[in-house]
């Protein structure tokens, strides 16, 4: 009996570890390790690139950037003027949205260059960098709100001269259908003259 | 395999031809239905022809000649005894232009001129009859400035001499012979893309009797004011008004007829009602205003137009239409009221084969004659068929047929040297050709 015991003991004991063989040898195979990922780049260190422009260089050219947006502004208000003045809705309405969006990325860069001077002023390096960094994103919005400006299509591309009205008749009947008769001589013209007397 | 050229043959003969296109085609916008009624729409008229010898950067000269051969079976409008013979037309005819090839008119200046002359000649040995032999020139020309402009102007003129056998057969007896010119000077406004659209018309015409019919020639103007407003876009409402003046050149001598100052108003609606069917439906007030003796009076005040055109395809078309008016008559009762029913039906076959058929028939109720009893009353009928095929571009060869009838229904009786006689006026007139005709 306790022999029996043993022997029962061991099979329930090696059964599970057999099915569970058996389980993996059906099993596909399992998926190739994954190719280890290249370690990412470093992200090289930003103040690496500080070393090539100062923080006094950096308020230069933020100071250049704001007077080139000036710039721009003046030059979509002269278009949006003159589209003013050719009573062209159209392209003023174009020209006018441009402006508004300069106008607007001004200010910002107003408070870009402020804050980059009080980071220059205090040297805090790590301001400084993000602080030029929106003002050259500003710088290019700028620019490409310019060349927009420069896109605005007016009422010249879509006018094709006065309106004309051209009505068409249907194949094969006269154009003239709802028009007076040309001048014509009355049929009696070619009638023949009537007798007025037996004699006549 | 034995089929193989009669089909050719088919293919080639049904080809689309210009020519047989132009052929119905040019008497349409310039030509109205009542004219058409009439006989015009067959005219010799070599517009549109994809032809012609080209003068200059814009001038194209056409010329064409016509021979028609046939049998005409009255001469002499005669009631009982009718002479016949066997009658020859020649038409040569120059054409130039600056319109296209195509008939299409240029926008800016625009001219047509045209001359023809009829060689009308009797193949017959009696005498009376070779006597009707007759030149019978016509020359006109059309100039329009800034056609399809806000204004536009229009001249034409037309003289045409026209000679006709007398009623009476006989070598003594003269030919009926009128010299006509008409002039006319438009001006066309459409303001606002052509929404409104008025047309101011002068119009001389110079109607000369030539022998013992010279108490009827008469001078007449006329102008005309017609004013319409485009409903839809080919449907106008119209008004019109036209005032004329009919001077009669022997006015002074004893019996002339009298002047007067025709008066017409119509109020109307012309243009298409689908796109097949056009109409021209006016009635309005007229007089004549005689300077003397009677005018007409009660119905003949009305004036009443009524014209329905039917474009079945774009090879054929029908009109039908009927005309209310009253008309100056040179010769019996100052003038006459008048019904007419006229109608005319185009089509081409196989783009080369042209049929023309045209028909009018006129109820004249003339004004009475101070001393006659009655007033005399006619029904008058001209009608006719024309067939016509182009061979190849430039030939065509046709035949036509054209009845003229006149029937007196009442007619005053007049005693002379004791006989009671009468001016009845009954005639049939059957005139039958085949036509040869060149064009370029």
């Amino acid at each position: 009996m306790y022999r029996a015991f043993r022997i029962l003991w061991l099979l329930l004991l090696l059964t599970p570890a057999r099915f569970a063989q058996a389980q993996d040898e059906q099993a596909p195979a399992p998926a190739p390790a994954p190719t280890p990922v290249p370690a990412p780049t470093p992200v090289p260190d930003t103040l690496e690139q500080k070393s090539t422009i100062t923080g006094a260089e950096m308020l230069d050219q933020g100071r250049e950037y704001r007077r080139e947006m000036g710039a721009i502004a003046i030059q979509i208000q002269v278009q949006a003027d003159q589209a003013k003045a050719e009573k062209d809705v159209i392209r003023l309405n174009c020209l006018l949205d441009k402006l508004t969006q300069v106008r607007v990325n001004s200010n910002i860069m107003d408070q870009a260059v402020q804050a980059l001077q009080d980071d220059v002023s205090r040297n805090d390096e790590s301001g400084e960098l993000h602080e030029y960094t929106r003002i050259t994103i500003i710088n290019q919005k700028a620019q490409v709100l310019r060349t927009e400006a420069d896109a605005c299509v007016g009422a010249e591309t879509t006018y094709v001269g006065r309106t004309k009205l051209v009505v068409e008749s249907p194949a094969g009947l006269d154009a003239t259908v709802d028009q007076p008769a040309p001048a014509a001589p009355p049929i009696t013209i070619i009638d023949r003259p009537l007798v007025a007397s037996p004699f006549q | 395999m034995r089929l193989r050229p009669l089909v050719f043959a088919f293919c080639t003969a049904t080809a689309a031809s210009p020519a047989a296109w132009a052929q119905l085609t040019s008497s349409g916008p310039s030509v109205s239905l009542e004219s058409m009624s009439a006989g015009a729409g067959r005219s010799l008229s070599t517009k549109g022809i994809a032809s012609g010898l080209k003068l200059g950067d814009e001038a194209i000269l056409h010329a064409g000649v016509f021979a028609d051969i046939g049998y005409d079976s009255n001469v002499f409008y005669g009631s009982t005894s009718q002479q016949t013979s066997a009658v020859l037309h020649i038409t040569p005819r120059l054409e130039l232009t600056n319109a296209e090839r195509d008939g299409s008119v240029p926008g800016g200046a625009y001219y047509d001129l045209s001359a023809a002359l009829d060689r009308r000649q009797y193949l017959s040995s009696n005498d009376a009859i070779t006597k009707q032999d007759a030149w019978n020139p016509t020359i006109g020309g059309t100039a329009e400035f800034s056609s399809g402009q806000t204004l536009s102007l229009s001249l034409t003129d037309t003289f045409s001499r026209f000679q006709q056998a007398p009623y009476v057969d006989s070598v003594q007896a003269e030919p009926i012979t009128t010299d006509d010119n008409m002039a006319s000077a438009s001006l066309h406004f459409a303001p606002g893309g052509g929404r409104l659209r008025v047309m101011l018309r002068y119009t001389n015409l110079i109607n000369k009797y030539n022998g013992a019919y010279d108490s009827g020639s008469f001078m007449g103007n006329e102008g005309v004011l017609d004013v319409g407003w485009r409903w839809l876009p080919r449907t106008t409402l119209y008004a019109q008004v036209a005032q004329g003046a009919i001077t009669y050149f022997n006015a002074n001598a004893p019996n002339a007829p009298p002047g007067s100052y025709p008066l017409r108003t119509l109020l109307g609606l012309r243009g298409l009602l689908t796109e097949k069917l056009a109409v021209n439906i006016a009635a309005g007030y007229s007089n004549a205003f005689y300077t003397r003796g009677e005018n007409p009076s009660g119905l003949g005040n009305v004036g009443v137009l009524a014209e329905v055109n039917y474009t079945m395809s774009l090879l054929s078309r029908a009109g039908l239409g009927y005309h209310h008016d009253f008309v100056n008559s040179p010769f019996v009762g100052s003038y006459y009221n008048m019904d007419a029913i006229y109608g005319a039906f185009q089509q081409m076959v196989a783009s080369r084969v042209v049929t023309y058929l045209f028909g009018r028939f006129e109820n004249r109720r003339f004004g009475k004659v101070p001393g006659e009893d009655q007033s005399r009353v006619d029904n008058f009928v001209m009608g006719g068929v024309a067939i016509d095929y182009m061979i190849g571009k430039f030939f065509q060869a046709g035949a036509s047929y054209s009845l003229n009838l006149n029937r007196t229904a009442t007619a005053s009786t007049v005693v002379v040297n004791g006989t009671p006689t009468t001016s009845e006026l009954n005639y049939t007139k059957h005139v039958l050709l085949f036509r040869l005709g060149l064009m370029y």
